[in-house]
């Protein structure tokens, strides 16, 4: 019955992961495009888009990418082709492999500690809150959002999950095997992600620590994984240290725009800049009503979590604290204080995809929330179920219609949608021109001809740009963004975002 | 006795923050309950909708189903961690959350009256029910100023020398970032 449960959940939360995703989001985004391009040269050349072989950090737009998401992606690409679904591919499975790894690692947890998790009005077996949080996972709008995109960040929460889930192991068996594979899979994620360069660290140094203080014959083997651990991450610890490392953080750095104070004024304002950034990660509009204003990060006008779990979270917050299971207590309070760390030093804040991690103990409180609330009130359970089930349908509902049905073409101009009928359309046309010039202003268009032309190699050239009389007699495409004009003498085609009226780029003929 | 002289070095400190903020302070506009924005909203919501059943539409966009979302976000706004973090100095801040922490452990008619105040005052912004800026802001602040000054004196009771030390270097820190504060209190007021 358990596992028919769990079966289900995975099930359902594997379809709202699955279903349309080639079609919503709509389109690939810019950052989906440059990891199919390098994926496929991966796959075809064993080369990157510079003609690196296999290399480790993916250099793109001027910074540089982990590679663990772009080698998956080719994996994925051998399998089903250079189509969108192969680079959405693998965060869609390790999105659906999250919800049966959270209710096994719950399980875990409980097991270790029953009694402690309960007191004399809470008893619990060591199903419901793990069956509790793996639905609320496969629920969640965070998770299936990020689930249905090409997000490092979403396979980086699973290897992260996955590695904790080890360390829980060793913690239960002693079997020095689970506290290597913990450490390998933390070390996975820093190939992963770049917000794992500094939660991951954090993570094994706390684990190393607790074994230290608590296995004392563990403790020679500890620091041997330690080491191992060290050894693995060096090159990415190296490479953050050189200029071209580096690049991303001084990009989005949340202290660039204070370079000209003195030092003295940097001592004030960084910190408070630092815990402002922090605290909008535990914002209540952040979290339940407007997510961080990112319309590519979450369906506008919702929240990250659902409005209706908040009294339960806040209540399996508070509830969880105050338990003895202090492995439980601090697992999940580990994972809500480090998330944010990284993001919190950079800009813009709050942001939902840096700071996912969060997903995971907000997802268990929520669910503890509940269980607890359930098991204490039993005079009006019937009653606040019922009311529950009423309020939560409909949100989910007004949810569904608002993603599967208004997000795709509300929300196409955040994405890459356009881009992609552009280009195939060139495909179609293209043996008609001699010359195909594209406007530079149809920023990385380049990126997606790449990945979608068949062949095509455009000339790309500024708003100045005029057909050169050598040209004459030869026909050229020119591919330009809408300027304003719907027809004109050399306009032939428009191109039209999918499902709107608004034109995304116009087809000239010279 | 040297307890309560930290205390009301800390309440001067709270007060000489706040006070300068409270003839400035206006709310995020996006708080206000506007039927206007919440009319052109839904204009737009079932505009987006062409193509499906009108019923269908109106199940998932409707004045009901917008004004309850608006108002419970706007109400979130009032419980946001960072509410008033900008106007407290960092002693009178870090006084609301030992506010909260020992309140929870009481169980008296003093916790049920702050509760209450902070779960009902908020709706008075809400919905602008008194129309005079200044009041709503007093009214809005009290509750919190009365929270953290509870919450201080608390911390200061049930710890020693250390709870002194603490409370103490809260000060300073607040006094030191007074500059920081006090140049941020045009922008501030016009975002709280």
């Amino acid at each position: 019955m358990k596992f028919l449960l769990l079966f289900a959940l995975i099930t359902i939360g594997g379809f709202l992961r699955i279903f349309n995703v080639d079609q919503n989001p709509p389109g690939l985004y810019i950052d989906e495009v440059s990891i199919g391009v390098n994926a496929y040269e991966i796959l075809t050349r064993g080369v990157d888009e510079h003609g690196v072989s296999f290399p480790l950090f993916f250099e793109a737009f001027g910074e540089y990418k982990m590679p663990a998401y772009i080698y998956l992606v080719s994996g994925a690409m051998a399998v089903v082709g250079k189509i969108d679904l192969a680079v959405r591919l693998p965060s869609i499975i390790f999105g659906i492999l999250t919800i049966p790894l959270l209710y096994l690692f719950i399980r875990k947890l409980i097991e270790l500690n029953p009694k402690q998790i309960q007191n004399n009005k809470f008893q619990i077996s060591k199903f419901k809150i793990p069956i509790v949080a793996a639905a609320l996972l496969a629920l969640s709008p965070w998770h299936i959002h990020f689930s249905r995109a090409g997000f490092e960040a979403n396979v980086a929460l699973f290897i992260f999950l996955l590695g904790s889930y080890f360390g829980l192991l060793f913690w239960s068996n002693k079997k020095y095997k689970f506290l290597i594979l913990c450490f390998i899979f933390f070390s996975l994620t820093l190939y992963t992600y770049n917000a794992y360069r500094v939660i991951s660290p954090l993570m094994v140094l706390i684990i190393s620590l607790f074994i230290f203080l608590k296995f004392i014959k563990f403790r020679k083997k500890v620091v041997a994984a330690l080491i191992g651990f060290a050894l693995l991450i060096l090159p990415v610890v190296q490479f953050s240290m050189t200029e071209a490392g580096a690049t991303r953080f001084d990009d989005v750095s949340a202290f660039t725009k204070y370079e000209d104070r003195s030092s003295q004024e940097k001592l004030k304002i960084y910190p408070m800049e630092v815990m402002n950034n922090y605290f909008s990660y535990f914002s209540l509009e952040f979290l339940f009503s407007t997510g961080d204003n990112n319309n590519r990060h979450q369906l506008p006008g919702f929240g990250l979590v659902w409005r209706w779990l908040i009294p339960f979270t806040l209540i399996g917050f508070y509830q969880s604290m105050h338990r003895k299971n202090k492995l439980f207590k601090y697992s999940f309070l580990t994972m809500l204080l480090l998330a944010p760390l990284p993001a919190s030093i950079v800009q813009p804040n709050p942001h939902s995809l840096r700071s996912l991690l969060m997903v995971l103990p907000l997802t268990v409180f929520a669910a503890y929330g509940l269980v607890w609330f359930f098991e204490h009130f039993k005079k009006y359970k019937l009653l606040v179920a019922f009311c529950l089930l009423l309020i939560s349908f409909y949100e989910f509902s007004l949810f569904m219609h608002n993603y599967y049905f208004h997000y795709p073409r509300a929300n196409s101009p955040d994405w890459g949608a356009g881009y992609k009928q552009m280009t195939l359309r060139m495909n179609e046309i293209k043996s008609g021109y001699d010359h195909i010039v594209v406007d530079q202003n149809l920023s990385n268009a380049s990126s997606y001809i790449d990945f979608y032309g068949d062949g095509i190699e455009p000339l790309y050239v500024d708003t100045s740009w005029t057909k050169p009389d050598a040209w004459d007699e030869e026909d050229v495409l020119y591919v330009r963004p809408f300027y304003g004009n719907r027809e004109g003498e050399y306009i032939i085609e428009n191109i039209y975002l999918p499902q709107r009226d608004d034109i995304h780029a116009q087809f000239w003929k010279l | 006795m040297i307890k309560k002289i930290i205390l009301f070095i800390g309440v001067f400190v709270i007060i000489s923050t706040v006070g300068p903020f409270l003839d400035c302070w206006r709310f995020d506009e996006r708080i206000y309950f506007s039927p206007l924005e919440m009319d052109l909203k839904l204009i737009e919501a079932v505009h987006n909708d062409v193509g499906y059943a009108p019923n269908i539409a109106r199940i998932f966009h409707n004045k009901a189903q917008l004004g309850a979302f608006f108002v419970f976000d706007s109400y979130l706004y009032f419980f946001d961690i960072r509410f008033l973090a900008p106007i407290f100095s960092l002693v009178g801040y870090v006084g609301i959350f030992w506010g909260f922490w020992y309140l929870f452990g009481l169980k008296n008619k003093f916790r049920q009256f702050i509760i209450s105040l902070l779960l009902v005052l908020p709706f008075i912004e809400i919905f602008k029910l008194i129309d005079n800026t200044f009041a709503r802001a007093l009214i809005i602040s009290v509750p919190y100023f009365v929270l953290s000054i509870f919450g201080i004196w608390q911390f200061l009771k049930s710890h020693k020398w250390i709870g002194v030390l603490v409370v103490l270097i809260l000060v300073v820190l607040s006094v030191w970032y007074t500059d920081v504060f006090g140049s941020g209190i045009v922008d501030a007021c016009s975002k709280v």
